[in-house]
């Protein structure tokens, strides 16, 4: 199919970078924010990639040997936020630790999550169920100006897959 | 002398991938009508060739010289 046959944009490619660094590193992660709903047919654009990990020493090892991998470094923009952030890489990402705003814990929302394959990587990613309860939770102005939209792509999403079956 | 058969041109690929396209969006669009049928076609669209699968897809901003972001 001539859609399916273009070449990957760079977006593309950088996705399938952090999924084969991932896999490779061994880390279990979840992609959650708006690149999930991406993912899921949301015509949105974002500034980053957000995963959510639990918080375990063994993780902390594996997100340095991700960050390796990607050629970056990881730091943290708050003391108020345990968020790290990769920086040094072509794009941000975001770690998120434990849950989601909503009290989405990384169990739950992992438990619900599309396996997807990105460019033969596999990808857990949050449903757009959760994608847009954590964003309603979070409440800030830029989850309220996406929500419309991610709202709109969950029922055509569910009238798709309705018809498929 | 006889002109040589005229071949078919073929179907080029992009065409059936319109098709495709075109025949969802008629289907699913009707039955959402609060939705601006342009969103409705946009998802569509990437539920057919979603990224990762090398669709050509972008999605990330990023900020541009002049402290702009942009795809």
């Amino acid at each position: 199919m001539a859609g399916a046959d273009r070449s990957p944009s760079p977006d593309e490619r950088w996705l399938v970078e952090l999924a084969a660094a991932c896999q490779a590193v061994g880390l279990d992660a979840v992609v959650v924010g708006a690149t999930a709903a991406v993912l899921q047919g949301a015509p949105l654009m974002t500034q980053d990639v957000d995963l959510l990990v639990r918080s375990t020493v063994r993780n902390q090892a594996k997100l340095q040997a991700l960050a390796r991998a990607l050629g970056g470094s990881w730091m943290r923009l708050s003391e108020l936020s345990s968020v790290q952030t990769l920086v040094g890489c072509p794009l941000q990402v975001d770690i998120l630790f434990d849950a989601l705003p909503g009290g989405l814990r990384f169990e739950l929302v992992k438990s619900r999550a599309l396996r997807l394959d990105v460019g033969g990587h596999p990808l857990a990613v949050a449903t757009l169920a959760d994608v847009i309860a954590s964003k309603r939770a979070a409440n800030r102005p830029k989850d309220r100006v996406q929500l419309p939209l991610l709202e709109e792509t969950a029922r055509i999403v569910a009238v798709v897959e309705r018809r498929e079956g | 002398m006889a002109r040589p058969p005229v071949a078919k041109p073929a179907v080029p690929p992009a065409d059936a991938y319109r098709d495709r396209l075109a025949a969802l969006f008629a289907e699913v669009a009707p039955q959402l009508p609060d939705i601006d049928p342009a969103v409705v076609l946009q998802v569509l669209d990437a539920w057919l060739r979603p990224v990762g699968s090398g669709g050509g897809r972008r999605f990330l901003l990023r900020e541009g010289p002049d402290g702009r972001r942009g795809p």
